[in-house]
């Protein structure tokens, strides 16, 4: 690789990580709650 | 270099390293398709869509890691560097998994009754206001693209058409499309896998991508420092300094590095890049009075840094001298293919 090159690498993986890490993060924090689980005990009481 | 067309030559060891890699990915990709069919039967043809493009989501973002994972390795230790010499071919695959992924989702938007919807989705303008609204099927289709783009190009016809140089530049975009798949991932399964396990999985793949570019970009940063030349010269050192049909790789502050090689009594200096993908000449060895680069085994030969007949590469080279019992090589270089080596008593 050229010196440009390898200077590049040098520059864009700690950026690349920072940005990719940040926003990784940031999706799962604002992830919507999970579904409410099966109705099936209701079903139960509506049987009875 | 010609920048005419030739396919590619096949060889046992690359048919043997292909097969290898295929039936690796069919494992793969059966395997998960056929778990998750256990745990979770599939109730229509949306569904069996839905369990291959998990799969081979899966699949591609590992093997992404992998192909990416290669370079730094070799660059830390010279154990992986025979993974790099078939390191194309193994992204090319890579490429046709994630296409394979690309039409699986197609299929189930066929499957599901609204063929067109992924279109809609994608070019609803609106959403790409803010990071919480994009889609997380833009950042696979974006890092499809240039997946698409990049195993378009890999062939040496556009290695020689762009120059190793601006090809190297376009591929460095691969970095790119991992860093987008991530997100892909962050922002798709994620959204409703809850298992941390995943999420560490692919955050762990992501990490350790990062971490070994990282320290293998460190590592080099001294190297490339450079030494300040004497009087225009570089002093290398006795020639027994330099090991036997290896080299040592010194370069001038701001300036490329400078492989300096010695085969028995004969000295030679030539440019660390090779021709054929800037390739670190000064990391191969020298067999039957050639340089041979430790990626693709290229040659040349250490007198005058020109590929030995039928092949048309040339690298530049430097003068070199001894004073007073020390190897000097002055850090201008000659035009390519200039004779430069010297004999030296004894090393």
């Amino acid at each position: 690789m050229t010196r440009g090159h390898r200077l590049a690498h040098r520059y864009i993986w700690p950026a690349l990580a920072l940005v990719v890490a940040g926003l990784f993060v940031t999706a799962l924090v604002t992830r919507p709650p999970p579904e409410p689980a099966q109705q099936a005990p209701v079903k139960q009481e509506q049987a009875k | 270099m010609s920048a005419g067309f030739q396919a590619v030559h096949w060889n046992r060891n690359k048919i043997v390293y292909d097969l290898v890699l295929l039936a690796g990915v069919v494992l793969f990709i059966g395997v998960a398709v056929a778990l998750s069919w256990n745990r979770t039967p599939p109730k229509n043809a949306a569904d069996v869509f839905g369990l291959y493009i998990r799969a081979s989501g899966a699949c591609g973002f590992l093997m992404l890691t992998l192909v990416l994972c290669i370079g730094p390795l070799a660059r830390l230790s010279r154990v992986f560097l025979p993974l790099l010499a078939n390191r194309r071919h193994f992204g090319v695959l890579t490429c046709i998994v994630v296409i394979s992924h690309f039409a699986a989702v197609l299929g189930w938007y066929v499957a599901d009754g609204h063929p067109f919807n992924l279109l809609f989705e994608l070019t609803k303008w609106s959403d790409y206001a803010s990071f919480s609204t994009i889609s997380f099927k833009a950042y696979g289709f974006v890092a499809l693209l240039i997946l698409l783009l990049l195993a378009a190009t890999s062939h040496d016809y556009w290695l020689a058409f762009l120059t190793p140089p601006v090809w190297k530049a376009v591929h460095m975009l691969v970095y790119l499309a991992f860093g987008l798949a991530t997100l892909h991932v962050a922002k798709g399964l994620l959204q409703d896998e809850r298992s941390p396990w995943v999420a560490g999985y692919f955050a762990g793949c992501f990490l350790v991508v990062a971490v070994l570019h990282m320290i293998a970009g460190w590592r080099e940063a001294s190297v490339d420092a450079g030494e300040a030349p004497r009087d225009n010269w570089i002093r290398i050192g006795p020639p027994s300094s330099i090991p036997d049909q290896r080299a040592r790789i010194v370069a001038a502050p701001n300036g490329e590095r400078i492989a300096v090689f010695r085969d028995g009594a004969e000295i030679g200096a030539v440019t660390n890049l090779c021709a054929h993908q800037n390739g670190p000449l000064g990391e191969g060895r020298i067999v039957d009075g050639c340089i041979v680069c430790p990626w693709h085994g290229y040659e040349y030969r250490l007198q005058d840094g020109c590929a030995p007949p039928p092949f048309k590469e040339k690298l530049a080279t430097y003068p070199l001298r001894l004073q007073d019992g020390m190897v000097e090589v002055d850090p201008r270089p000659l035009p390519p293919g200039t004779p430069a080596a010297i004999r030296v008593e004894s090393a």
